[in-house]
């Protein structure tokens, strides 16, 4: 029998129980947290994370500069559903919802844009996952699906395409739609790494109630050409910025009303004049998924410029991408608008557009009160509810 | 699956604790331990775990074989044939390729081609001293023979100081494996202190000093001479937090097993002469290459040409012992010389003021690990070149000078982890314990141990 010494013996089980139970502890944490924090190691970077933090501890006063481009806009939305708190309506779709605004919307309703310029299907559905994740489904998801998108080739990549496809564009932290390509056992190495935590606790942090936070050099500057910067929401601006609801504000556009129109291009907004059916497909998957979380869904398609359907040429093209948008939409029994050629009848008139695609926040103040009075009938009246007497008038 | 690994501490080193502990009679605790170490070697070098076997077969039938025999000629044949047979094993899976590209470099064109592509296993450096040196104290009638293989076995292969020493003497190790005793608990907690001590040094000193100054030393023709200087302080300090928190891992294990291994690092970088410095660095080869080459060789008993000698001979080959390079000859030469020239100004050199030879000393030491880190001759040409004549303004990061600024407070500790009595309080454990949570955080970061390669 081996001599007992208590007090050591005592001593060894403690200094082996800590360090089993901490490492279990953070490996734990670690696991659970992992797919939130991807971005904050690989794409988002300190820069964008540090501009999203200031813009929300500044909400009303704040524009963040930030260049658009999925690979910018990407990372930005995987941090800032780490950020933004509960949703009740989330905006996804392409750039020409990008200002669909929070002031359309009661207070008492959490509003998030969750645009994506370029952007594939797929990629909504990341948007819509990771604010799942961080704090549950929203109520309702507005979706703008572009007419011109469903009529423009290119393939759309799966949620299983594999990472190294060039159809992702690749980019990290998303080559693929999965976010932990490996399960947690084969990776413990990284899992239980100094890296790992420290971004699981920058994670925590941020859902600790938001904390004024000192500007940064540059944070009163205009126009000096740098990203990520908190710029006077009230003073125009040569860059693009985004507001803290995920809404974005154009190069020389101040209070909603854009600098003067850019050109159109009339086909532009029909894009290869024939549907393009691998879209269809990965739009039904992705409803599929959305209404799976128990969320309602208006999908819609906003108007493009009345000189695109002015020429006869092009409105059947949209009208049929349309029908094929609705067939889908209908299969999972939601609410379909199409508008796309109702620019006149919703009163956005040439002042509204940017170009043949971008529309002012006015004109989406107009779409919010179509899709809330006139074509949803589902989720409508929820919709309804939700918004600002304004919005209504 | 170095110490530095998780599968190791969570996985292999559980294993063996438990199982060390559990199976019974000890003949078959060693079979386990011995089949054990043989896991551990083949995770390291693969098939090569069997030249270890082949090895160990043969110094231990060496060592029965002088023990029956009593004739003078036929013992020393004996010793020849165990001699030849490690020296070869060494010889030539360390310093053929060495021997042929250095011929070649003399000729100046291709004389000889390496068509061998010769992998080194990992330890055989270490074990085969360990082995070799058996066979030599058998010889010598200082030690009796194992008359068991396994126990011989488990002695030469023993995981905790297997790949990177300490070299352990026969004498030490091999009665404590023949009668390990009771396993003491305060033992076992005193061995996983310093087993996390040794973590600590490894991972959050060492290899964070390797992060930063690798990229310099890796490529010093873009440097200043600042870079350059601060790069190979950081070396020093590298190679020490490396070597010694490994021999702190190692000795942890042993102690945790219930064993003790042997004192490898004593402050060497405290040291205030040469040879205090060769009493406090690596202290197992250092005295392996005393009592088995300097006095062999006559030491200091044939006067002073041939004194100087031995002492070149044993320095130069000791430079060798760490790698078949010229560099490794170059840094051991250059610790011959500083022995032979402190020889001669002993008495002088003490007359200084302790300030003045500590800092000579370390100064001197820091000049003899360029040679070390710098692979190629022309590298070493470089570093000397830019580091003489380029003082650019430094371009490291801070977090060099501030690792480099902890690794020196660390090295000046009166007290290093050998004369820490590791049965600590209950604060300090829980405090061991956050810290153990800490190193194992960094393991992903961490780099191989660098006497590995030797």
């Amino acid at each position: 029998m081996a001599p007992q010494s208590p007090a050591e013996t005592k001593k060894l089980v403690v200094f082996v129980t800590i360090v089993v139970a901490a490492l279990a502890i953070i490996l734990s944490a670690n696991i659970a947290i992992r797919s939130r924090t991807s971005a904050f190691a690989e794409g988002a970077g300190t820069p964008r994370r540090a501009g999203l933090e200031r813009l929300w501890a500044n909400p009303t006063k704040c524009a963040m500069t930030m260049e658009p481009s999925p690979d910018n806009e990407r990372p930005m939305r995987h941090v800032n559903a780490g950020i933004i708190g509960k949703v009740d309506v989330l905006e996804l779709g392409q750039s020409d919802a990008d200002h669909m605004s929070s002031t359309f919307f009661d207070d008492r309703v959490r509003f998030y844009n969750g645009f994506l310029s370029n952007s594939y299907f797929v990629y909504h559905y990341e948007v819509f996952e990771d604010v799942v994740a961080a704090h549950g489904a929203p109520a309702l998801v507005l979706y703008d699906v572009g007419s011109g998108y469903i009529l423009r080739d290119a393939m759309e990549p799966a949620w299983d395409t594999p990472g190294q496809s060039a159809l992702w564009w690749g980019f990290p932290p998303f080559h693929t739609g999965k976010p932990d390509p490996l399960p947690w056992y084969r990776d413990l190495p990284s899992l239980l790494s100094l890296a790992q935590t420290q971004l699981t606790l920058t994670w925590v942090e941020h859902q600790l109630p938001h904390r004024t936070l000192a500007p940064v050099a540059g944070d009163t500057e205009d126009d000096n050409g740098q990203q990520f910067r908190c710029v006077d929401v009230r003073k125009k601006s040569g860059m693009y910025r985004w507001l803290a609801d995920g809404s974005r504000v154009y190069a020389g556009e101040l209070d909603g009303v854009l600098a003067k129109p850019g050109a159109v291009h009339v086909t532009g907004a029909v894009g290869d004049r024939h549907i393009n059916e691998s879209r269809l497909v990965q739009l039904d998957w992705v409803l599929g998924k959305i209404v799976a979380a128990g969320t309602k869904v208006i999908v819609y398609t906003p108007p493009v410029h009345p000189a695109v359907f002015a020429d006869k040429k092009q409105a059947p093209l949209i009208e049929g991408a349309e029908a094929a948008i609705r067939a889908v939409v209908e299969r999972h029994g939601l609410d379909y608008c199409g508008l796309a050629l109702d620019a006149d009848s919703l009163g956005c008139g040439n002042g509204d557009f940017s170009d043949e695609l971008h529309i002012s926040r006015k004109c989406n103040q107009r779409i919010v009160k179509r899709l809330a009075t006139g074509c949803a009938p589902h989720a409508g009246a929820m919709l309804k509810d939700m918004l600002t007497p304004a919005t209504l008038e | 699956m170095a110490f530095n690994s998780l599968p190791f501490i969570f996985i292999f080193l559980p294993l063996v604790m438990a199982g060390w502990r559990l199976v019974r009679p000890r003949r078959a605790a060693l079979v386990f331990m011995t089949i054990a170490s043989y896991t551990f070697y083949a995770f390291a070098a693969g098939w090569y775990a069997l030249l270890m076997l082949v090895s160990t077969t043969v110094d231990f039938t060496v060592g029965i074989l002088l023990d029956r025999e009593e004739r003078p000629g036929r013992r020393k044949l004996i010793l020849l044939l165990s001699l030849a047979f490690n020296l070869g094993l060494l010889s030539f899976f360390k310093y053929v390729g060495f021997f042929i590209t250095s011929v070649n470099d003399v000729a100046g064109h291709t004389v000889l081609t390496n068509t061998l592509h010769i992998i080194l296993p990992a330890g055989i450096s270490f074990y085969t001293f360990q082995s070799m040196g058996y066979s030599i104290d058998v010889y010598r009638r200082d030690l009796a023979p194992s008359k068991s293989f396994i126990e011989f076995a488990s002695f030469v292969s023993l995981f905790p100081q297997l790949i990177a020493g300490p070299i352990v003497r026969p004498s030490k190790l091999l009665p404590q494996l023949a009668d390990p005793g009771p396993i003491d608990e305060s033992r076992v907690t005193s061995g996983a202190m310093l087993f996390t001590c040794g973590l600590l040094k490894k991972v959050m000193v060492a290899d964070r000093l390797a992060f930063h100054a690798d990229p310099i030393l890796n490529a010093v023709g873009r440097f200043g001479s600042v870079d350059l200087w601060l790069a190979m302080v950081a070396f020093s300090l590298q190679i020490y937090f490396d070597f010694s928190g490994y021999t702190d891992m190692a000795r942890g294990l042993a102690r945790m097993l219930g064993l003790e291994l042997t004192l490898n690092f004593d402050s060497p970088y405290q040291a205030d002469s040469p040879s205090d410095f060769w009493k406090r660095w690596h202290i197992s080869l250092s005295t392996w290459l005393r009592d088995y080459l300097y006095i062999p060789l006559g030491g200091n008993r044939k006067g002073k040409v041939r004194t100087d000698l031995n002492l070149m001979i044993t320095m130069l080959l000791g430079g060798l012992w760490h790698g078949a390079g010229w560099n490794f000859i170059i840094w051991g030469g250059f610790h011959g010389l500083l022995l032979l020239v402190f020889h001669r100004v002993d008495r002088a050199w003490q007359t200084l003021h302790a300030v003045v030879r500590h800092a000579a000393m370390l100064l001197l030491i820091l000049l003899s690990w360029i040679p070390f880190r710098m692979h190629t001759l022309a590298d070493l040409g470089t570093f000397f070149h830019r580091a003489s004549f380029r003082p650019e303004a430094p371009t490291a990061p801070l977090a060099l000078w501030g690792y480099c600024f902890v690794g020196i407070a660390l090295c000046a500790l009166p007290k290093n982890s050998n004369a820490i009595n590791w049965n600590l309080g209950w604060r300090s454990t829980v405090g061991f314990a956050l810290l153990a949570v800490v190193a194992i955080l960094h393991l992903n970061l961490s780099s191989k141990f660098i006497y590995f390669a030797f």
